[in-house]
């Protein structure tokens, strides 16, 4: 169920819903589209308020998780629905419904049903009937989901290539963080039904809001590290127990601005972790738990106490299980651990 | 004892269990089906024979001394009707129940209830309310209950096969432009063809072979082939020649019309079952 939506989506962008299962990214598309009906609350379209207005009388399209293609009508019939449903001329629906199959690669399958077809041809057709009407919004809801991995990074260009030429809103809800990051102008992450961060790819990367956002963009997800903040006369620091970081104190007065909890989260991108062989000076020494051998950065497994953080390594650096390295932290964030909320974004360290 | 074998003795075995169970349930069939060709000397035999030189003095007897024509005809009547009103109201509560879920579920459960409901218990109130208004020895009356009792059955495998059409389907048709009463119509139906023909099958056949009600509310007029068996039981005593001829007309329509339709009846039977 959403709860206290405030959303709001600019002409001809390309905004992402991204968020897990639950998050409430179907039912807000759903809600846009005017099949569901918010308890509160209302949609508008530039001005004008669409709470009362019908799904037909909106000019969106959907693209259904499903597809949600007729069964019994051919690829054609199921493309052309929309256009019929507006009393359109039968040559011009003709024409409009080939140009589009053209486009989308499927004029070859108009006379089939659409069990007949695979599931990439299924999904464009549902596309394909999506866009027959030039709609001013198009949602679409998860249409990658069912498709195989190297299918999905193809199709998630022809959408990006798509949405530059069509000039239409695009609403896209997707689970898949990498998806949302490469195609949206826009993101807003959603969580239990509530909107935890709206941006730019970037801003939600550099920037989060809150530890959800900082762990669920970006892969690797980021590393949450629990500590304590820990006053002693003139001095400050997180205390994570196998290392202490000193702040200072310009950063020990903003945390105190922020929150009178002392229960921290140190949240570190694996990529922001440096790793050496080699003893440094400064550096934590910390002991290698596993080794993922995956290219082009190896993902290293440490040992922080009982907890494991990952860390990313250039593929030259090979590792075995119990080997001892030096790490550096170049930049983290510090949230506040009982609310999820940031306190200090991007800590630059030199180690 | 090696492993085709095993096989071959596993195999033989199920077949005549299965053909134990056969010839158990086909026997009152088969039986009245020769009892039908026999003379009255014939069937009231001991042993019973199998072998016999048929005849068909009981079909004559059943056209001349029954109402059989009036009991077919009633009977054809009453079912039809029955169709008639029971699938597109069934239908049409159905895909409310199945789609809005209106009462919350309450309503769905009241519906399922009128079926747990003994029809006996309702027969003599029934009687009377139908004396009362002069609808007694009538087809109409038994149209109604029986449409009455039917209703819930119908409801409730359309809703099982409406729940079996995702809604998908019809939100696409609405933000494609239709109206729901549109998407209905363009989507659904034709996809529920099937299902409508399985339940209009059922509601005949349990219509067609209904007894309580047509005994009885029927006295002359009304009566339904059910009755007209009846009337073979008489204080001289059960008339099996007669009566199994009339059985035997009476249950070949309905059997032709099972065996033309079987593909869909499993289908309807077997629904729900793997999900």
């Amino acid at each position: 169920m959403l709860n206290d939506i405030n959303l709001e989506i600019n002409d001809s962008e390309f905004f992402c819903l991204l968020g897990p299962s639950g998050a409430g990214k179907t039912t807000l598309l759903r809600i846009i589209a005017g099949v569901e009906a918010p308890t509160s609350g209302e949609v508008y379209f530039d001005d004008k308020l669409m709470n009362d207005i019908p799904p037909k009388d909106r000019n969106v399209s959907m693209m259904f998780q499903s597809y949600a293609l007729f069964p019994h009508m051919t690829v054609f019939d199921n493309m052309a629905y929309p256009l019929r449903k507006r009393k359109m001329d039968e040559q011009e629906i003709r024409k409009i419904v080939e140009s589009i199959a053209d486009t989308l690669r499927i004029k070859h399958l108009l006379n089939r049903l659409p069990k007949q077809l695979s599931g990439g041809e299924r999904q464009r057709v549902a596309l394909g009937r999506a866009l027959v009407i030039k709609p001013d919004v198009l949602l679409l809801d998860e249409p990658l989901t069912n498709l195989d991995a190297k299918l999905r990074v193809e199709m998630r260009a022809e959408f990006k290539r798509l949405s530059k030429e069509l000039k239409t809103t695009i609403i896209y809800a997707t689970p898949d963080q990498a998806e949302a990051m490469s195609v949206a102008d826009r993101i807003a992450v959603m969580n239990l039904g509530v909107v935890q961060q709206v941006g730019s790819p970037d801003e939600l990367y550099y920037t989060p809001k809150n530890i959800f956002v900082g762990v669920f963009v970006g892969s690797p997800a980021m590393n949450i590290i629990d500590c304590t903040f820990v006053e002693s006369g003139d001095e400050a620091c997180l205390d994570a127990g196998e290392f202490k970081y000193r702040l200072t104190k310009s950063m020990a007065e903003m945390i105190k601005d922020k929150t009178s909890s002392r229960e921290l989260i140190l949240g570190i991108r694996p990529e922001d972790i440096t790793v050496s062989k080699e003893p440094r000076e400064g550096m934590l020494m910390l002991e290698v738990f596993a080794y993922e051998a995956v290219k082009p950065d190896a993902i290293i497994d440490l040992k922080v106490g009982n907890k494991l953080v990952k860390a990313l390594a250039p593929e030259w650096l090979v590792l075995n299980p119990g080997d001892k390295v030096w790490c550096g932290f170049n930049k983290f964030h510090i949230f506040d651990k009982r609310t999820g909320e940031i306190l200090i974004c991007g800590v630059k360290t030199h180690g | 004892m090696n492993r085709p074998n095993r096989e071959i003795l596993q195999k033989a075995i199920l077949y005549v269990l299965i053909a134990i169970v056969l010839s158990i349930m086909l026997l009152p069939i088969v039986w009245m089906g020769l009892t039908a060709f026999k003379s009255e000397r014939d069937v009231l035999s001991i042993p019973p024979k199998i072998v016999f030189t048929p005849t068909i003095e009981n079909f004559n007897y059943v056209f001349e001394k029954s109402n059989i024509i009036k009991g077919l005809v009633n009977s054809l009547i009453v079912s039809i009707a029955v169709i008639v009103i029971t699938v597109p109201v069934g239908m049409f509560a159905a895909y409310s129940l199945a789609r809005y879920n209106i009462g919350g579920g309450h309503l769905a459960f009241y519906i399922l209830t009128i079926k747990m409901f003994p029809p006996i218990a309702a027969v003599i109130p029934y009687f009377v309310i139908f004396r009362n208004i002069g609808l007694l020895d009538n087809v109409i009356s038994l149209i109604l209950l029986n449409s009455l009792f039917n209703l819930p059955f119908t409801t409730w495998l359309l809703i099982s096969f409406i729940r079996e059409i995702p809604v998908d389907l019809e939100e696409a048709a609405m933000i494609s432009g239709a109206t729901r009463f549109e998407a209905f119509r363009e989507i659904i139906l034709p996809l529920l063809r099937p299902a409508l023909a399985v339940t209009a099958i059922f509601a005949g056949i349990f219509t067609w072979n209904e007894f309580l009600f047509a005994f009885v509310l029927s006295r002359t007029e009304a009566i339904t082939i059910t009755r007209v068996m009846a009337g073979f039981f008489t204080e001289r005593g059960i008339l099996w020649g007669p009566l199994s001829s009339c059985a035997l007309i009476a249950t070949a329509p309905m059997f032709m019309l099972a065996l033309a339709t079987q593909k869909y009846i499993v289908r309807g039977l077997t629904l729900g079952a793997v999900k």
